[in-house]
């Protein structure tokens, strides 16, 4: 399947070559063909027709950051989670902000915000002033684990912005958290 | 016109008048705004437990037999009329069910005694009559022991202003009974998330919830308005630019500015009550404290400095203090200090959760959201005395709660739920709060501070 695809890319964009510079005279050498494990441009010029078709991933392109939209890379970066009225990193969340200090000390280009939430216990403004306190906690763990300081934003919800809507310590413990979003990579 | 039979009396009734008050009218002290310890004089007078409430009744209004004008004009009248009135505090209305037919005015103390019969000692008679494009409402308030009329009082406008009229007749009626008009005439700012997900707008509308408008179109979240003390413009925190900012925009959306303060999160805005300074919860390095900043964003100073949360700054009427919330004892508690940060003390000592102080106008007393166990609830603190008395009752959580200016009711919003709503009750408990919002989520109410 990746073969054939990869294959009719390539026929597809030659024909797209050929027809692009049908109406003009040909000028200048065509450009050399790209090495065959780097499909990237091909990928792009047959994506509006293989829409359905799940984007194909190598084992090459799923160490890579390039491929990868923000919020998939955002997706790789694990939420820290609290206790309740606390900002405090528990041991869980040590290792999880661990292993995203690794992945984030692989990909230095990668620039981030860490958005700080509560459950929707406490007040509006005093959960805000939570949600900061937990954000920059994170951060700051990760910047004690080598990450480093510049490349990372904070921003707090407070409980405007719920991941989980129940009322139940279920939803509270998901919206206790401190979650990544990338922005630049 | 049945009005005409009274009118001898309404004659002399104007003459004892001639605008002073009628009833209570012996000059009372004044609460001063200059101590937090006054004792408030009006809270006894409007909201005092023991039988000041006068017995009103209202009858419906009379006026010509036309539809559209009953319910165009007539019925929003008369339902905004018995409304603020019903939630005054200062009147309770007798059982409209227990009504004599006719008999208005009352002529003499026959007729009186079947009015009175009703649990009413006083009657409030309303003709409403179309005028070229407009109406007019005449009011007369019939003292049913003496029959006599101590208030007549007639408003012209136009249809779609007549709960405008009512307010405003409601607003006298209150005057006349405790010096101070009524503030039906008032608006209370909100952040409401009804436009779309994940957005909330600070709106404005009537206290009673009517005429709710649109105020930011930030497309993010703009949250917690207050008022500046003139009413003419609100200041919010908006995250319009990523990072939350402090936001300034006129009461008609107008004179959008950004405050530029270099502290992060920069939450909870309040006005001084000269409307100067802003004090708000700003973020350093992770760590909230309270800081004011002139409203050009000059004259930023930081008033506490404490590894702990401190949070939502409120400024006392005087203008000489902050409330505020802070976790430094262990739970979140409202604390006060001076100007400089000095003089630092806990205000509220019992229940495991206390947040959102807010000052009567007077200073005398504090609204707070309080929590021992279970929900929040709206508790107020006479700061005298000490004395707490929990005003709101239910489930869901009571939040965010602001003083009418005249000190007679308080707002909040309350979680139901998935829906939160704002509802508006009296500042001494009594009576049952009203919902007033209903479209989509509506939050953090801020009312205006001045009584027009």
């Amino acid at each position: 399947m990746k073969q054939s695809l990869k294959a009719l890319s390539i026929t597809l964009a030659a024909v797209a070559f050929v027809v692009a510079c049908s109406s003009k005279p040909p000028a200048a050498p065509p450009p050399a063909p790209t090495p065959a494990p780097v499909s990237t441009p091909t990928v792009v010029t047959i994506d509006p027709v293989a829409t359905p078709t799940p984007k194909p991933t190598s084992r090459v392109d799923a160490d890579s950051i390039a491929n990868r939209s923000m919020s998939e890379l955002s997706g790789m970066l694990k939420p820290a989670f609290f206790d309740y009225d606390k900002a405090d990193i528990r041991g869980d969340a040590r290792d999880v902000l661990a292993a995203d200090a690794t992945w984030l000390k692989k990909y230095p280009s990668v620039m981030f915000t860490i958005e700080g939430h509560s459950d929707e216990r406490g007040t509006a403004q005093y959960n805000l002033a939570l949600g900061d306190r937990r954000a920059n906690a994170a951060k700051d763990y990760l910047v004690s684990l080598g990450v480093d300081a510049s490349r990372i934003k904070s921003v707090s919800y407070g409980k405007e912005r719920p991941f989980a809507t129940g009322h139940d310590e279920d939803a509270w413990q998901k919206n206790r958290r401190a979650n990544f979003v990338v922005t630049a990579k | 016109m049945k009005g005409v039979r009274g009118i001898g009396a309404l004659l002399a009734a104007a003459a004892l008048l001639s605008g002073a008050p009628l009833l209570g009218q012996a000059p009372r002290p004044v609460p001063t705004l200059s101590g937090v310890a006054q004792p408030a004089d009006i809270y006894t007078t409007i909201t005092g437990p023991t039988g000041a409430r006068r017995p009103l009744a209202i009858p419906m209004t009379i006026a010509p037999l036309q539809p559209e004008l009953q319910t165009k004009a007539v019925d929003p009248f008369y339902t905004t009329l018995s409304d603020d009135l019903a939630g005054s505090g200062v009147f309770v209305v007798a059982d409209p069910a227990l009504y004599p037919k006719g008999l208005r005015p009352p002529q003499n103390r026959e007729e009186g005694d079947a009015w009175k019969a009703t649990s009413a000692q006083f009657l409030l008679d309303t003709h409403l009559s179309p005028d070229g494009g407009n109406v007019v409402v005449e009011a007369m308030l019939w003292d049913l022991g003496t029959i006599k009329s101590i208030l007549h009082k007639t408003y012209t406008g136009e249809p779609r202003a007549a709960r405008r009229i009512a307010h405003t007749l409601a607003s006298d009626l209150v005057r006349q009974f405790t010096g101070k008009p009524g503030p039906f005439l008032t608006r209370i700012a909100f952040s409401s998330d009804r436009d779309e997900a994940r957005v909330k707008e600070v709106y404005t509308m009537d206290f009673d919830g009517e005429n709710q408008r649109r105020i930011t179109s930030s497309r993010t979240l703009s949250l917690a308005p207050d008022w500046s003390p003139d009413g003419t413009k609100l200041v919010y925190q908006s995250y319009e630019k990523d990072t939350p900012g402090l936001w300034l925009i006129g009461k008609d959306g107008a004179d959008k500015r950004q405050i530029p303060v270099p502290t992060q999160l920069n939450a909870s805005p309040s006005f001084s009550p000269d409307g100067k300074t802003i004090a708000f919860c700003g973020s350093v390095r992770g760590n909230t404290e309270i800081f004011t900043v002139q409203t050009d964003g000059s004259g930023l100073k930081r008033l506490t400095e404490n590894a702990a949360i401190d949070s939502t700054p409120r400024w006392s009427p005087n203008g000489r203090e902050l409330a505020f919330t802070s976790n430094r004892q262990g739970t979140p508690q409202i604390f006060m200090m001076d100007l400089e940060g000095a003089n630092v003390r806990r205000v509220t000592l019992a229940g495991n959760w206390n947040d959102e102080a807010a000052f009567s106008p007077d200073g005398g007393r504090l609204a707070f959201a309080c929590r021992n166990e279970g929900d929040f609830q709206i508790c107020v603190m006479d700061l005298l005395s000490g004395r707490t008395v929990q005003i709101s009752s239910g489930p869901g959580a009571h939040e965010a709660p602001t003083w009418s200016p005249d000190g007679s009711k308080i707002a909040w919003d309350v979680q139901r739920g998935s829906s939160t709503q704002i509802a508006v009750g009296n500042a001494d408990g009594s009576g049952t709060a009203r919902i007033v919002t209903s479209s989509g989520n509506n939050y953090s109410p801020s009312w205006v501070k001045t009584l027009e």
